[in-house]
């Protein structure tokens, strides 16, 4: 049986969910906020997903959902963290990704990490893939804790770095 | 530190809540005011989402189960998310523990790379031994295991010799086997794309469904199959598609065919046109063309007076455009239009016309490269879509010379590049193509190609044939009947009830003599354009025909 409407309009969601998950976090400035913000906002593109016509520009209805939810969730909470300006989201919106680009970046990512030697290679494991603290880090290396910290900095910039290289992004 | 490790440094603590006051003033200035910032800030925090969804451990090392780490962290299965999803990640790891699966690695086929799935439930994979699991991401996938994925779920599976990716819908269900012919994949029901891998000589990847056989080499394609038929649909490449009376048909890029019981298979091309707001169209048209004007030899405004080779003059053309953008949303407000398309963004300094390719705006026109994301930043944020004229020829500059346009051996190719600039640099949605394929492709098959690779766009070609409706709306001038006239888009919809025209501007006597026409092309879907830079009598008469044409 082919998917339903609302299942099609569920799997774009999930296609585009990086991309959403990025636009939530520019407005909100914080990334774990974001991450609660976009549940919201599978909810309201489920429930309204009738509204959507497939084959129109789903990034632009989602993203246009997703601004008016993360600013009812963000007054909602009475955050008080400075965030950008209307005009500086304008700004970003006109150069927001799209879904090549969102992909072209996840190779270059893993293109890099292929390329890290194995020890830091385990550093951004525990720490991005397992979410451990530096201090969690530490405990389970038997390092100091500002060590583990000097070495994901150091780990992170080469990483990024080389991520911007491939993407032509060089100082 | 260097402006630009500045600037990731402002990304790292504006993501990290640290920045306020006249800090945070100054990153929104560098936001507004470079683009480049603007690119930075996304690849930084595309970065960090990026790196919290890596499935890391995929290529780590073998592992016991007890030890396993668990490796794609999406968003709906992190800490502190909602309960129903908690509650679904937790029968998944409990079946993992209730179903432990010992297995040999020797016929590992792939791995489940990313699973998505917003309800909890991603679905159940059928061991070969009989033994059943969830589906869980980073899990092996062995010769003669069956995938079948969950009402709602997504999941992808990549291959481990090979660099092929199957993508499988919701209720999917799939059969992998492997032998010394190939990989083969028994779709039961459901949805599978797939990029797949150039293959080894004498080796092939086949989908087989209750009705057909597709045999593939090296491309990407998608099969939906349920018990009375299955379809395919081909990106890109070659496949065969074989029914069960041993019929077969040779499908390429943006061609599909069903296969159904007691049918012969026919070849279809995949009617992609959907673009349901017809509101009208703004056009701006900024320059005249090949002036020769020493100071302003790009023709902007039809004016001789501006200077765009001192800081001054550059400072009063900004100026200017900022004034004109003012006016041309207002405009656009004015008319109730849905977007406005740019037509001469590059300027027209060169005979040849214009150059439909914004990647050569540096180059053509730097006064304009350095103001045009501000200014469509604002007519977008105003509310309206951005259409950007692209052409089929390639356009070349030669040192010191005259730009030339150059036919090319893959019209499609060009033009897909162009849009694809626009999309990323812009967010641009609509799209006028310029020229021709040549002798090398129709413009329906050119539009055909463009629509299969990038849904969601409007293509409005000024030299179109009448199959071109299928897949865009042509640009018509009933003014100036050329290739088709506008009872061609009459025609179109007796077969194609979504399918409209683009009427070019027209001149106010023309609209007042043809105002009855015009309502009815407008109220059966045409889309009527209009001269948006400056405000003129031709708005409102559009203004007014698209009252009458209401229903």
């Amino acid at each position: 049986m082919p998917p339903s409407h609302t299942e099609q309009v569920q799997q774009l969601f999930v296609r585009h969910s990086g991309l959403l998950h990025g636009s939530i976090a520019s407005q909100c400035g914080d990334l774990v906020l974001a991450e609660d913000i976009l549940q919201e906002v599978f909810l309201v593109v489920t429930s309204r997903a009738d509204s959507f016509e497939l084959g129109t520009n789903f990034l632009a209805w989602a993203r246009a959902i997703a601004r008016f939810k993360t600013m009812e969730l963000m007054r909602e909470r009475q955050r008080d963290r400075a965030t950008l300006s209307d005009e500086a989201l304008a700004a970003l919106e006109a150069l927001a990704p799209d879904v090549e680009s969102w992909q072209s970046q996840r190779e270059a990512l893993h293109r890099c990490l292929e390329q890290l030697p194995p020890a830091q290679r385990q550093l951004t494991a525990l720490a991005y893939g397992d979410g451990l603290t530096p201090a969690e880090i530490a405990e389970r290396s038997g390092k100091a804790a500002n060590v583990v910290h000097v070495l994901m900095s150091r780990v992170r910039r080469i990483l990024r770095e080389c991520v911007f290289a491939r993407l032509g992004l060089t100082p | 530190m260097s402006p630009r490790d500045e600037l990731l440094d402002l990304v790292d603590r504006y993501l990290a809540g640290t920045l306020s006051g006249h800090v945070l003033t100054q990153f929104e200035n560098r936001l507004r005011e470079e683009p480049a910032a603007c690119r930075m800030f996304w690849a930084a925090l595309n970065h960090e989402l990026l790196l919290r969804q890596y499935p890391f451990a995929e290529a780590a090392q073998p592992r016991t189960a007890a030890a396993a780490i668990p490796l794609t962290t999406p968003w709906w299965q992190r800490p502190a998310r909602r309960l129903a999803a908690s509650a679904a990640v937790l029968l998944i790891a409990l079946g993992a523990l209730v179903l432990p699966t010992v297995l040999p690695s020797s016929n590992i086929i792939a791995r489940i790379a990313m699973i998505t799935a917003p309800t909890g439930d991603a679905g159940l994979l059928h061991r070969a031994n009989q033994q059943t699991e969830p589906l869980r991401a980073d899990v092996a996938i062995h010769a003669g295991d069956r995938i079948a994925v969950a009402l709602g779920a997504t999941v992808e599976v990549r291959f481990v010799h090979e660099d092929t990716v199957l993508g499988l819908g919701s209720r999917t269900t799939v059969r992998l086997t492997q032998d010394a012919g190939g990989t083969q994949l028994g779709l039961d029901s459901g949805t599978l794309r797939a990029a797949v891998a150039a293959q080894a000589a004498a080796r092939q990847l086949t989908v087989t469904t209750p009705q057909a056989t597709i045999a593939v080499i090296g491309t990407r394609f998608s099969v939906t199959a349920n018990d009375a038929r299955t379809s395919v649909e081909v990106d890109h490449g070659r496949v065969r598609v074989s029914a069960a009376d041993a019929a077969s048909i040779d499908l390429t890029a943006g061609q599909g065919v069903v296969a159904e019981p007691g049918k012969p298979l026919t070849t279809a091309w995949s009617e992609n046109l959907r673009w349901d707001d017809r509101r009208p169209l703004g056009v701006m048209m900024l320059c005249r063309d090949t002036s020769g004007w020493a100071t302003n030899p790009r023709g902007w405004f039809g004016d001789a007076k501006v200077d765009v080779t001192t800081p001054a003059g550059l400072t009063a053309f900004n100026r200017r455009l900022d004034t004109l953008i003012d006016s041309t949303i207002a405009n656009l407000k004015n008319v109730n239009a849905q977007g406005v398309l740019f037509w001469d963004l590059e300027g027209l300094e060169h005979a040849p016309g214009y150059v439909g390719d914004a990647r050569l705006l540096s180059a053509l026109a730097p006064e304009m490269d350095a103001a045009a994301d501000r200014i469509i930043a604002r007519i977008r944020s105003a509310g309206f879509a951005i259409g950007m004229t692209v052409r089929t020829e390639a356009a070349e500059l030669p040192a010191g010379g005259a730009l030339v346009f150059r036919r090319v051996s893959d019209p499609t190719q060009q033009v897909q590049a162009k849009i694809a600039y626009a999309q990323r640099r812009w967010g641009a949605t609509i799209f006028p193509i310029l020229g021709n394929g040549g002798d090398a492709l129709t413009m329906s098959a050119i539009c055909r190609r463009i629509s299969a690779a990038s849904p969601g766009v409007l293509l409005i070609p000024t030299g179109a044939d009448g199959d071109t409706y299928r897949w865009s709306a042509p640009w018509v001038n009933p003014a100036q009947p050329a290739t088709i006239t506008i009872a061609s888009s009459t025609e179109a919809r007796r077969g194609q009830p979504h399918a409209f025209a683009v009427i070019a501007p027209l001149e106010k006597a023309y609209l007042q003599q043809h105002y009855a026409d015009l309502v009815q092309a407008v109220r059966a879907g045409d889309v009527l354009t209009f001269r948006a830079w400056n405000r003129n009598a031709e708005q409102q008469t559009v203004r007014s025909i698209y009252g009458e044409a209401k229903p």
